[in-house]
């Protein structure tokens, strides 16, 4: 063996670099393959894409950028942030096709029958597509991506398996149950979306040379045009009258029932901005079903009229350059209008703040940060690696909060108002805890560990946005419009998870480091450790009881009673309890170093059950929702914690108290530090 | 030691626990004003104890529309003049009806659509007909479905229409309301009023009116008819209490009169609900009645005299007849003098009683394909099997090959070879610019007067019908389901102020070879009576 | 005889303070906090199945649970599933009612009496004192507090007979059985509690004997969920009284059954002294804020009118609340609210004052706290509303908020000073020598 592939660093790095590997070369396989010609050859004008996804729209309560509804709609439909996948180039060769949200809703819209034919539902089980009808092959991939088409293909199937399915509680149905139910959801999703200007693309056929008159004789006419003659329109409908026969008439009747089925769609985004009542923010923003209703009670505001024109040349230009045409326009004439508007005066900043992505860069850093750590245990005299990781976590920390802060401008809320919130948070407090605990600690665990799980809790939180597949910045709820409380208990009770799960993880390293033989208990470096974790604990329990009780005093103040055994209050105490009873057993003697650093690990899954787990057993009125690609991120978690422990408890059990055989040869840890 | 102290305790705590119960008794008397407690002292047991009919808890919470119900198909009694069409769930029409003669008019059920009442009325008075919207508590109360609604009556001018009216019964449940309504040029809705009213009142589920009449064959969803006798008035009917045709002597409300076309228990515990929970008095035996007839049968007339739930001086004829453990019968009640006085008209009444044919019965078809809900929509249920044939508007003879389609909306449906498909069913608007939509469907331009000038005729529903015959590639279904060479066969006329068609499409070879099937087929069709 | 007097020398302190040494016995808190930690646990998993009051009277207001122990692997439940497959696993606790009054003890025993108080342990002190102030609340707002509901219609919006203005308000879930004497201006009340009934349930009966009335009160057949419904053909297991009988309601498929939703019903047999007899059937079903009237069952013995109603348990106020206007603002083209507040006047010894009552706004008057609950609609639905506002009267109402400040102070002095000590302490240097 040479000493290179001796020093334990080096083989750390090794395996670091192996993974790093694996890792990507898992994420870069072939995209699938779109089959058949593409209507639109060539991509959107980028800076129209970014105009257009600066658009705001009225959506679920709330004034957004067009993109926020484009991104929010694909990750449900999806799961993905774009779109990929091979199409042919013309040439006989294959390229790689990948859309933004902006750019997929706006081939949506305008390409529908392209898109229709993307590979967008993906389908982990082949049972789902046997039991959907579709024949696979024989082939049994580990997942595979459904066309819009193919589904509506099998619609009728889906639809009844759904309804059957959807009548079993969540938590009992099986995978495919499961996915099947969520497939009929992506589709819903999606359809809506798709479905959402329908009415402007296609045309009526105009019978009767009386009608036809009405529209400059024209044979077919479309929504927008007839909006336009409105006026003209409605007096014709009234000097028709009754006459059901009368051969003037026309096709008056179909063309009537046509827009009666346009006023009754009722629902979706609102796109066209209230043009009076500027600082009104409680205003409807219209759809095109509603100025419809308006334009035949001759009630219709000509400026939403004309933008109705310009939506239907953006779906039914001639050419990509039409419609890009018609969609610039549209832009314009929105921008226009909502320019003044309280309601959508944030939308610059929220565009501003999903294209800057600082919590991204953030997550970036930290693993700069973390593999800086990693080659700082190499070169354990190096200041400049200490310093230079610790400023790189100390900056990706200045990223999480520069991304909170302009969120806090968009919503006008404290930090934390939403699930999602909470990973950005309590990834930013851990890794601040740790690094404060390093500090005070210098002996370079925290410094590794710190940027480590800020980076894995910013990761989480990126693929919990996506998998949620929901506005994480939806209005609250009329209980939860408390400004003081939000400011005050959420971030608290929030401190006491972040240093829980930061104590959790230093547990978990002394655990490995005692079973794996990389150090002894005794060991200044573990003692250190066990330090570390003692005060990142009392921390904790200090944030979390206070945290606690603050809630309950919010709850007294907010709904009449001060404690309701509600699962999130029992989430909060059960932190809280584990930790006292963990410090009162170690004052007893109950417990020493491994056993303290085995309940400390054992917390940080209860953290697990509080934090998260909770909201997902949709009870009580914190409730929110189940979804299995979160159910199957909790039980790793759990596995993940259980098996550390596991191993811990067995190692303890076996080895109450081990001895380094080998003075000269103790491992990484405690030759990094000597060295 | 502490862990002895500690069993000790816990072995203790729930004896304590066990001592805590005392014995009844009221507290100490407390006087407050009376003002303090507004209290109903006289009310009658049954209005104080909200007392429902045994029947109607079968079908789960009393008042709810939305959830479960609104899934099950919805019928009425269609009025005379009025027809049911096929319905249509994934535009929230749950059941249509049309008036004849009258091709505009409109009027349908919506299950149950979300929004609560605010939205809705403001979809139908500001934003239909650009009214102001009125506080739902000022407006009269209706019958719907069996239970207590809202009437919305709107006049002006609708989608662009001068001169109409709407009429819309609704009825909420929170966030979902259920709603009847009836649009039609003005003089149309204003003659149509009281038929809008009383199908409002006559709606029931599908599911609910089979339940209900369990074990019933002759109840059904018949409808009754009857000579009615002079001075006598016809009120709604209340299926689901057991009231399944209602009439009272007029100018006299304390007088009931209704028919329970079927009530489980058999003779003896009828009687003992006559006789002794309503009178108080000993059951006869059933020999000793005199005979009557009731409905065209052999029946029992019980006269009952004396106190009736609490009214003295009160009289009953009830003229029954069993069939097994179904009773049928029609009971007559009011002030002595007044029901003697009305004998003979009872007994006419109960002789002339006869079923009417049955009313079209509307199945809620499953989601149109291509047409999946959209998510605010509650789910909507299966249909209840394919509606035979001779329900229906149409029938004709089926040519050997055919196979009936379950479940379509669509009328006479059939499906036959290898992916073709014909059915019969009804549009507004012109032959023509039928013509026009089934030619886009193979992607073809509109037609031409030469070529519309040009088409063949066939035999359809009595007399000539336009016959379109069509080759090529077939796309009308949903995005990416297609038909190479397909060929699409269509008669078509307007029948009874509609375009009425029959359309085949399938595979072009398979089209070709029950074209012959398809032209005898048309020739058979005709309309139900 | 010998021997027992040896344990007794070799023993020389008493039981006495055995026990006091085990209650004040810092392994006994970490033995009682790991209960209450699997009590919380057990009674969180327990709310997938239950309702949370049905929960927590099972649970955490008890003195025994048969905890249910609800095994599920990935997310998937084994054993006892709602579907009745499996086995039900369970197995016994304490509840929180001894655990939570041993702690008490604990703490004052252990935490406080016998804890050295030096500077050193001020903080931890502190603590204590506040989470003793914490329990003291909880057993104070158990044993004395009481809350329920008060619903109001909007004044002038809604007519009839509804609701506009009241000094009265209900419990959520709680009857009682009153007995009303007609006195003209006044009503002479006598209420009994439903938990003192519990023996009327099913065959069983509970007679009352009101103290100076002539008559006595024969409460039976007791369902606890339960509806009136018109005898027909078929036989009821209950007597039948007027044609009706008390039916056990049943859940609708796929409804969750509720403890809280439920509807009490039961028969009243009143005999006289005179051998006067009369037989009633009750039901609880609230009709406020509909209907202000209360329907009771009257009868007349001896001249004089007296009533049974069987109700949910009501309290009065020292002043009467009236609903002025409610507001209900919608996210815009959503159904989720914003805001919804009621307006009211409050009206004590003729003098009124307006005040606004919304979410994190409540009302505070002479010890009842008013928090806007809820709101509903009219029968058929829309305007317009009617408020629910729900009503406690809690003396420890603002003790929590002590007791965090406290506690908050205490945990800052004792981990800060900790924490300072660590920072000036040799064991850092010691932990930190290799860096030097």
């Amino acid at each position: 063996m040479t000493p290179a592939s001796r020093n334990p660093s080096v083989r750390l790095l090794q395996w670091l670099l192996l993974s790093l590997v694996v890792l990507s070369s898992a994420c870069s396989r072939q995209p699938p393959r779109y089959t058949g010609e593409l209507d639109r050859a060539t991509p959107w004008d980028p800076a129209l894409v970014q105009a257009l996804g600066e658009t705001p729209v009225q959506n679920d309560g709330r004034v957004q950028p067009l993109a926020t509804l484009a991104a929010f709609t694909l990750y449900a439909v999806h799961g993905r942030r774009d779109v990929q996948f091979v199409a042919a180039d013309g040439q006989g060769g294959d390229r790689v096709v990948k859309l933004s949200p902006t750019e997929w809703v706006l081939d949506l819209w305008s390409y529908p029958r392209q898109s229709a034919h993307y590979p967008m539902f993906r389908i982990e089980n082949v049972r789902v597509l046997e039991q959907l009808g579709f024949s696979h092959d024989g082939q049994t991939p580990n997942f595979e991506f459904l066309t819009y088409a193919q589904v509506m293909d099998k619609v009728d199937t889906l639809q009844r398996l759904a309804r059957d399915y959807q009548k079993k509680p969540e938590r009992l149905r099986d995978a495919v149950e499961g996915q099947i139910v969520l497939l009929w959801r992506q589709l819903l999703a999606y359809h809506n979306l798709h479905k959402n200007f329908e009415e402007l693309q296609h045309d009526v056929v105009v019978e009767g040379e009386a009608l036809r008159s009405l529209f400059d004789g024209h044979e077919r006419v479309d929504l927008a045009e007839i909006l336009n003659k409105a006026a003209a329109f409605n007096d014709f409908v009234s000097k028709a009258g009754a006459d059901a026969e009368a051969k003037s008439r026309g096709n008056l009747a179909q063309l009537r029932s046509f827009l009666e089925a346009v006023v009754r769609t009722d629902g979706g985004p609102g796109f066209l901005p209230p043009t009076k009542g500027t600082d009104d923010r409680s205003l409807e923003w219209l759809t095109v079903s509603q100025v419809t209703g308006k334009a035949l009670a001759g009630k219709a505001d000509p400026a939403h009229v004309a933008m109705i024109g310009k939506l239907r040349a953006a779906m039914m230009g001639a050419d990509l350059d039409a419609k890009a045409k018609g969609w610039r326009e549209y832009h314009e004439a929105v921008t226009a209008v909502s320019r003044d508007r309280a309601d959508a005066s944030r939308v610059a900043t929220e565009a501003y703040y999903y294209r800057a992505n600082w919590h991204f860069h953030g997550m970036m850093t930290f693993l700069a940060a973390f593999l800086v750590a990693v080659v700082c245990w190499a070169f354990p005299k190096s200041r400049l690696l200490w310093w230079g990781s610790m400023l790189m976590s100390i900056g990706g920390l200045g990223m999480l909060i520069a991304d909170s802060w302009v969120r806090c401008l968009v919503t006008g809320h404290p930090p934390i108002t939403r699930l999602y919130d909470t990973f950005i948070f309590i990834g930013g407090v851990s890794t601040l805890t740790l690094v404060i605990a390093e500090f005070v600690v210098p002996r370079r665990i925290a410094l590794a560990l710190a940027p480590l799980l800020g980076c894995l809790l910013v990761f989480f939180g990126r693929l919990f946005e996506v998998i949620d597949g929901q506005d994480t910045m939806k209005p609250l709820q009329a209980v939860l419009l408390s400004n003081f409380w939000l400011a005050v208990h959420v971030p608290t009770i929030n401190i006491g998870y972040a240093a829980g799960l930061a104590g959790g993880i230093v547990a978990m390293v002394w655990i490995l480091m005692r079973a794996l033989r990389i150090d002894v208990p005794d060991s200044t470096l573990m003692k250190s450790m066990v330090r570390m974790a003692y005060g990142v604990v009392c921390f904790s329990l200090a944030t979390s009881v206070v945290g606690t009780i603050l809630g309950g005093v919010w709850a007294n103040d907010s709904w009449g009673r001060f404690w309701g055994w509600d699962p999130k209050e029992n989430g909060a105490l059960l932190i809280c309890l584990a930790q006292i009873a963990l410090l009162h057993a170690r004052m007893t003697g109950m417990v020493r170093d491994a056993g303290f650093m085995l309940v400390t690990a054992a917390t940080g899954m209860i953290v697990l059950f509080s934090w998260f787990h909770v909201n997902l057993l949709q009870v009580g009125l914190h409730a929110y929702g189940f979804s299995p690609a979160l159910n199957n991120a909790v039980w790793t978690g759990y596995c993940v914690h259980a098996g550390i422990v596991g191993i811990g408890l067995f190692d303890v059990l076996l080895r109450p108290n081990p001895v380094a055989a080998n003075a000269g040869e103790r491992g990484l840890a405690a030759a990094l530090p000597q060295s | 030691m502490n862990q002895r102290a500690l069993t000790l305790l816990l072995v203790l705590s729930p004896l304590a626990a066990a001592c805590g119960s005392g014995t009844a008794a009221f507290g100490p008397a407390k006087e407050v004003p009376a003002t303090k407690r507004p209290t109903i002292w006289d009310a009658s047991a049954r209005t104080r104890l909200m007392a429902q009919d045994a029947r109607s808890m079968g079908q789960g919470g009393a008042n709810q529309v939305g959830g479960e119900q609104a899934k099950a198909g919805w019928t009425g009694d269609t009025p005379s003049g009025w027809r049911s069409v096929p319905a249509n769930p994934a535009r929230f029409r749950d059941a249509i009806w049309q008036i004849e003669g009258a091709a505009d008019a409109d009027c349908y059920l919506t299950a149950a659509v979300g929004g609560g009442t605010r939205q809705n009325m403001a979809r139908w008075y500001s934003q239909q007909f650009d009214q102001a919207v009125p506080e739902a508590d000022t407006l009269p109360e209706v019958a719907l479905g069996g239970r207590t609604g809202r009437l919305a009556e709107i006049r002006g001018t609708f989608l662009g229409k001068a001169g109409w009216a709407a009429l819309i019964a609704f009825v909420a449940d929170g966030d979902q309301v259920m709603s009847l309504k009836f649009t039609a040029p003005e003089a149309v809705v204003v003659a149509n009023r009281e038929k809008f009213l009383a199908l409002a009142k006559s709606l029931r589920q599908g599911g609910a009116a089979a339940a209900s009449g369990a074990g019933g064959a002759d109840s059904g969803n018949r409808v009754w008819t009857t000579n009615l006798p002079a001075g006598w008035e016809a009120l709604p009917a209340n299926p689901a209490r057991f009231r399944d045709a209602v009439w009272r002597v007029a100018n006299e409300p304390d007088t009931d009169c209704y028919l329970s076309a079927a009530v489980g228990g058999g003779v003896p515990m009828n009687l003992s609900r006559w006789y002794e929970q309503q009178f108080g008095q000993p059951v006869p035996s059933p020999e000793s009645l005199a005979v009557v007839e009731l409905a065209g049968r052999p029946a029992r007339l019980a006269e009952i005299k004396g106190t009736f739930q609490g009214k003295p001086g009160w009289a009953a004829l009830i003229a029954y007849a069993a069939k097994g453990e179904q009773v049928m019968s029609l009971k007559f009640t009011g002030p002595e003098a007044v029901v003697d006085g009305n004998r003979e008209k009872f007994l006419a009444l109960a002789a002339s009683l006869r079923p009417a044919t049955a009313s079209p019965d509307p199945k809620a078809p499953p989601i149109e394909r291509g047409q999946p809900l959209p998510s605010s929509h509650p789910d909507i249920g299966t249909a209840h099997g394919a509606a035979p044939a001779a329900t229906g508007p149409f029938a004709a003879t089926v040519p050997a090959g055919w196979t009936p389609k379950a479940g379509s909306p669509r009328l006479l449906h059939h499906t036959f070879g290898n992916g073709g498909e014909v059915y019969v069913n009804q549009l507004g608007g012109t032959v023509r610019g039928s013509l026009d939509i089934w030619r886009a469907e193979l992607a073809l331009p509109p037609i031409t007067d030469a070529e519309f000038a040009a088409l063949p005729k066939a035999d359809f529903l009595g007399s000539d019908a336009t016959l379109l015959e069509l080759r090529g590639t077939h796309q009308g279904g949903a995005p990416g389901k297609k038909i190479e060479d397909a060929g699409l066969l269509v008669a078509v006329r307007v029948d009874d102020g509609t375009v009425t068609f029959c359309k085949m499409f399938g595979p072009a070879a398979e089209v070709a070879d029950h074209k012959a099937a398809f032209v005898s087929f048309c020739a058979s069709l005709r309309r139900n009576p | 005889m010998s021997t027992s007097s040896a344990v007794a020398t070799a023993t020389p302190r008493s039981v006495a303070a055995l026990v006091v040494d085990g209650l004040g016995s810092m392994r006994l808190t970490v033995w009682l906090l790991v209960l209450l930690a699997l009590l919380t646990w057990l009674g969180t998993l327990a709310q997938i199945d239950s309702s949370t009051y049905d929960v927590q009277r099972e649970y955490f207001e008890s003195w025994f649970v048969l905890a249910k122990l609800p095994l599920s692997v990935w997310g998937n439940a084994i054993g006892d599933t709602p579907e009745g497959s499996g086995f039900p696993l369970r197995f016994p606790l304490p509840g929180a009612y001894p655990v939570m009054g041993l702690l008490f003890v604990n703490l004052v025993v252990g935490g406080m009496l016998r804890l050295r108080w030096s500077g050193r342990n001020a903080g931890v002190l502190i603590t204590h004192v506040g989470m003793l102030l914490l329990l003291l609340a909880g057993f104070v707002k158990l044993e004395t507090g009481y809350s329920g509901m008060l619903g109001l219609y909007e004044r002038g919006g809604a007519g009839g007979d509804r609701v506009h203005e009241s000094s009265t308000f209900v419990s959520f879930h709680d009857y009682e059985l009153a007995l009303l004497t007609d006195k003209g201006d006044t009503i002479v009340e006598r209420v009994v509690p439903a938990v003192d009934l519990q023996a009327a349930h099913g065959s069983g009966s509970v007679t009352l004997a009101p103290e100076g009335l002539p008559f006595k009160v024969q409460v039976h057949h007791w369902i606890d969920h339960s509806q009136v419904v018109t005898k027909g053909a078929e036989t009821p297991a209950t007597p039948v009284v007027g044609g009706l009988y008390l039916d056990q309601r049943s859940w609708r498929p796929g409804e969750q059954p509720k403890k809280e939703s439920e509807i009490a019903g039961c028969y009243v047999s009143v005999f006289g002294d005179g051998g006067e007899r009369f037989d009633a059937i009750l039901w609880g079903y609230p009709r406020a804020p509909e209907n202000r009237s209360n329907y009771v069952a009257a009868f007349t013995i001896k001249g004089q009118r007296y009533a049974l109603d069987l109700r949910r348990t009501t309290y009065d106020l020292p002043f009467a609340v009236r609903l002025d206007k409610f507001e209900k603002k919608d996210h815009p083209g959503t159904m989720s609210p914003r805001d919804f507040r009621s307006h009211v006047t409050v009206t004590e010894q003729g003098q009124s004052t307006e005040a606004q009552i919304f979410m994190n706004n409540p009302l505070r008057r002479a010890g009842f706290v008013l928090y806007q609950a809820s709101w509903g609609q009219q029968p058929m639905g829309g305007p317009p509303y009617y408020t629910v506002l729900e009503v406690a009267n809690n003396p420890s109402d603002a003790w929590p908020e002590y007791a965090c400040y406290i506690i908050a102070l205490g945990l800052l002095w004792h981990f800060g000073a900790k924490l300072l000590r660590f920072l000036n302490s040799s064991t850092r240097t010691s932990l930190l020598r290799h860096d030097a």
